[in-house]
């Protein structure tokens, strides 16, 4: 098992309508993140492992095959993987074995998306996600299945909305400090309760908008890490887990295959007390509850997310930082860029570069992202 | 800055065989002109921060994906839907571990099995959880009617892990709830199939029209 | 490197159509079998690596819909956009990696489900320039076809003869397009996509095919077994932005060979057989030159490796992404002897090369081997 380092990240900036293509974007961020390792030349790329969610929002079937020349893949290999929301982070451990397998030396990993084509917008799309023949034809949409979701959660651990609407000025507030944020703000409680009910429990400021954006990561073997910079951060830790399809027949109230997926994570990164050893938690958060209900997962504690919350211990200057990028409510969420920008944050954060973000002496991050029908659970634990 | 939507007028259409002209005429009416003032406000944002990059202006195609599948069900699905014709509810039993399936399924994931033993259920259960739906699948679009939707948990179905509350195992549908008010659903409550008049029911999961409270 | 073998297969074999069962249930018998013939369970494998495309089984995010029929729930997943090779490749380097030890790959398509298929793949090409022409996007394979007639002087008969020796395979397994035909038959079929006949062009069918990769450290490895020794891919350029290509050749192959001679020290090209998917006749032909196989001798396999002994695409059907898992699994078939009719004597050593799409200019190849216990 060959060690694989973060030597260089790059993004765009994530807003509801970029005027680019999808391989312009890729282009964009790509370009980014090779300034990023002192302008190095795309030549000395290995190959892409490109990530993109729905092949519906950019309106291409097979949409990894658009990618080759604008990631710099011509007669290189280039594959996509896609697991729904989960793929920016899947993202970042199929970079990884692809470099720790021997197979690749540098290796370039590519996450866009771009959800402003679809008109009048993107949710419709969403209903090709559903079961054609049981579901669809209830006419459901996406958030309908996380409002449940959310609901089982509150019911669980009597979680008061009050409490779950503090992710989002937290998350939104945190954003301000990020250079690419579409949704940076600083709001209050009351705001996000009293925003637009869309789906009760649901309301508009307890979502992530959409967005189009993308990102990229350059990752390389030790010996070649050495090489390119002197502050490279390590992936120590990953995996996936994913759950049933049949979602009705399952429990919501707790993610198990995101604990499950934290905890071979942590096997491979020798983490055995992840509250005490993590110091950047980067969980995914498309909706305010998530995030806990995702934390409750990696810290392997049904109900512990929301009193660490509520104790003010996710802020920066607390035990346990979550979030400091302003995440997927604050930064934005273009699915699978987003995930991968959560990746990009431990690089920044761990390499000592998040500017007005930066969480003081963090050794150690966990970023994690969710999908498919409330099913899988992806991570990455890296380490400076 | 400005942003142009490419519309198929006649003059263009014109050549190109029925069934294709046919598609780029509705792109045109469907997708319309929609978003070009925002459009256009993005691209001034963009060249500000992008200078590099900067765009003259910015051209939308529309196009619409119209792909038709033809689904074959499978035997356990196949027979389900049958089922609901007639008002009743199958499912299939695992004879390994003994878990409920509904809707039915012919294979076990857990004891990897083929699943062959079908029951029928008398279709009351609880709800397992619900929320309420003031929206479509257009976020900008209230309903006009806010809609109750729910996971309902088949009576006698629940397999409940010892040492927690965390259900392991259910079989379990979503559907909407009706004959109830939004703010009296829980969780837990006892619910029931409202069925489609016989006359009308076609053997797909409309047929049951909603489930309501068992009062 | 730990060298990674193939444990177990199984298939759900090619049809031109199924009605009774849905693709879950297709995908549950091939891993049902493949379960079998490696005498593991489930709970023996530690993680999935499916392959899959949205539009081609017409719902978002098909990864969703992937674990519960091949013993995957609650383990590592991974789903490869793109042809099942693909997920070999991911799945090979998972194990090289020492991540886990044991992983199941998947590949399924239901094409005889998709009413306008047309319709879906050329939303692959570039909208702006490329859908309004309202062109069916094999025409791409057409325009390739007569560049690699133009490239190479060869005669346009030559793809007749490929489909026929393709189509007369199939008929010894018993594949869904397999019939006793002359390519003289063939060259009285039409043009579909001029220089392309009718039967040059491979007919759809639905497929399951799963196959169990283990590391050699972590399961009993019997007397004989087939190890995967390299896989590779490239790409060469972007499908919508096809006109860019090098008219006739399949470049990628190139590249991806070169990685395998390289990273691994292995020689792509001294094998005893090919298996590709080829979806359109022409094909096999440019694939095999970029091999260094003389498109004159390979069809009458005297010398040099026989390509596609088992029909290929053109008489076992175009799978979707799963063709690449068909010509997989064909492979290792060859290599344990357990292809019947069809069977390669003495193979050794082969080479599967499949293609990302039917249009694309991006691909995978395999090499696997024969291999003492």
């Amino acid at each position: 098992m060959r060690r694989v380092a973060i030597v260089g990240a790059g993004m765009t900036d994530f807003r509801s309508m970029l005027p680019l293509t999808s391989p312009e974007m890729i282009r964009l961020a790509v370009k980014r993140c090779l300034d990023d390792v002192g302008g190095l030349s795309i030549r000395y790329v290995d190959g892409v492992l490109a990530t993109s969610a729905p092949d519906a929002f950019d309106g291409y079937h097979d949409k990894g095959a658009i990618a080759v020349e604008a990631a710099g893949a011509i007669g290189k290999p280039i594959t996509r993987v896609f697991v729904g929301g989960g793929s920016g982070v899947a993202a970042g451990v199929a970079g990884w074995y692809h470099v720790a397998s021997g197979a690749f030396d540098t290796l370039l990993v590519v996450a866009w998306e771009k959800m402003s084509h679809p008109y009048p917008h993107a949710q419709k799309l969403f209903q090709t996600i559903f079961d054609p023949v049981l579901e669809k034809p209830l006419g459901p949409n996406l958030i309908w299945i996380f409002a449940l979701e959310m609901m089982r959660y509150m019911e669980a651990h009597g979680l008061k909305k009050e409490l779950i609407a503090e992710v989002a000025v937290k998350n939104k507030r945190n954003a301000l400090d990020h250079p690419h944020a579409q949704l940076g703000a600083r709001i209050t409680v009351d705001d996000v309760l009293n925003s637009e009910v869309l789906v009760w429990p649901v309301n508009r400021l307890d979502i992530s908008p959409t967005s189009d954006g993308a990102v990229a990561l350059l990752l390389a073997s030790e010996e070649v890490a050495k090489k390119l910079t002197d502050n490279p951060v390590w992936i120590e830790g990953v995996a996936t887990c994913l759950d049933s399809q049949f979602w009705t027949m399952r429990d919501l109230a707790y993610p198990y295959y995101v604990y499950l997926a934290a905890q071979m994570a942590y096997r491979m990164a020798k983490i055995t007390s992840p509250l005490k050893e993590v110091d950047v938690w980067e969980p995914y958060d498309p909706f305010t509850y998530k995030e806990l209900h995702h934390m409750d997962g990696l810290l392997g504690r049904p109900g512990l997310a929301p009193k660490l919350l509520a104790e003010g211990q996710m802020e920066k200057d607390g035990d346990c930082p979550t979030t400091p990028s302003g995440g997927l409510l604050g930064v934005g969420n273009p699915i699978a860029a987003a995930g991968l920008m959560k990746v990009a944050e431990l690089y920044f954060q761990l390499s000592g570069r998040a500017g007005k973000r930066q969480v003081p002496d963090a050794e150690v991050g966990v970023a994690q992202a969710w999908g498919d029908l409330m099913q899988v659970g992806t991570v990455v634990v890296c380490r400076r | 800055m400005s942003a142009r939507v490419v519309r198929y007028g006649p003059e263009q259409l014109e050549g190109l065989p029925a069934s294709f002209a046919g598609f780029l005429r509705r792109a045109t009416e469907e997708v319309g002109s929609g978003r070009e003032q925002s459009w256009s406000k993005a691209v001034s944002e963009f060249n500000e921060r992008v200078p590099e990059m900067a765009l003259p202006g910015l051209v939308v195609q529309p196009w619409l994906f119209d792909f038709r599948y033809r689904r074959a069900t499978g035997e356990a699905v196949g027979r389900f839907l049958e089922g609901l014709k007639e008002g009743r509810i199958i499912g299939t039993r695992c004879e390994g571990c003994g878990r409920v399936f509904i809707p039915p399924r012919s294979f076990c994931e857990l004891c990897f099995r083929r699943v062959r033993t079908y029951v029928e259920h008398s279709g009351e259960g609880e709800v397992a959880t619900y929320s309420v739906a003031y929206i479509g699948t257009n976020p900008r679009e209230r309903l006009a009617r806010p809609e109750v939707v729910a996971v309902i948990w088949f009576e006698g179905t629940k397999v409940v892990r010892p040492n927690s509350h965390h259900v392991f195992h259910a079989a379990g549908l979503m559907h909407k709830l009706g004959e109830v008010e939004p703010s009296e659903v829980r969780i837990g409550m006892k619910v029931k199939p409202v069925w489609r008049p016989k006359e009308q029911r076609r053997g797909e999961i409309t047929d049951i029209l909603y489930f309501a409270p068992v009062r | 490197m730990r060298r990674v073998l193939v444990v177990g297969l199984g298939e759900f074999s090619p049809k031109a159509r199924e009605t009774g069962l849905e693709i879950r249930e297709m995908t549950f018998e091939a891993a049902e079998r493949a379960y079998l013939d490696a005498g593991l369970r489930p709970e023996d494998v530690q993680g999935i690596v499916s392959s899959g495309l949205d539009f081609n089984e017409g719902v978002s995010i098909t990864d969703s819909f992937t674990p519960d029929q091949v013993g995957g729930r609650l383990k590592f997943n991974m789903l490869v956009s793109g042809d099942a090779l693909e997920a070999v490749y991911h799945a090979f380097m998972i194990v090289r990696s020492g991540m886990l030890d044991v992983v199941l790959v998947d590949g399924h398509a239901k094409p005889s489900e998709i009413e306008n298929y047309g319709d879906v793949l050329r939303c692959s090409l570039d909208p702006y320039c490329s859908r309004p022409l309202g062109f069916d996007p094999y025409v791409i394979a057409g325009l390739e076809a007569r560049a690699f007639l133009a490239r190479t002087g060869t005669d346009p008969v030559a793809f007749s003869k490929v489909a026929a020796k393709n189509i007369n395979r199939a008929a010894l397994t018993g594949g869904p397009y397999g019939e006793r035909v002359s390519p003289e038959d063939l060259e009285s079929d039409g043009y579909l996509y001029a220089p392309l006949r009718r039967r040059h062009v491979a007919r759809p069918s639905d497929y399951a095919g799963v196959v169990l990769l283990a590391a050699e450290d972590a399961v009993p490895v019997p007397e004989e077994c087939v190890e995967l020794v390299a896989v590779e891919s490239a790409g060469s350029s972007s499908t919508p932005h096809f006109w860019l290509r090098d008219w006739g050749r399949a470049r990628w192959v190139g590249a991806a060979l070169k990685r395998i001679e390289s990273r691994h020290g292995a020689d792509p090209r001294d094998v005893d057989f090919v298996e590709m998917t080829e979806f359109f006749a022409h094909q096999e032909l440019m694939i095999a030159s970029e091999l260094g196989i003389d498109p004159g001798v390979h069809l009458d396999g005297r010398s040099g490796p026989v390509v596609n002994p088992s029909g290929g695409c053109l008489g076992n059907g175009n799978s979707l992404t799963a063709s690449g898992m068909r010509a997989f699994i064909a492979s290792v078939k060859q290599l344990r002897g357990e292809a019947g009719a069809v069977q390669v004597r003495g193979a050794e050593s082969g080479l599967v090369v499949s293609t990302h799409s039917e249009i694309a200019e991006i691909g995978t190849v395999a090499l696997l081997r024969r291999s003492g216990g």
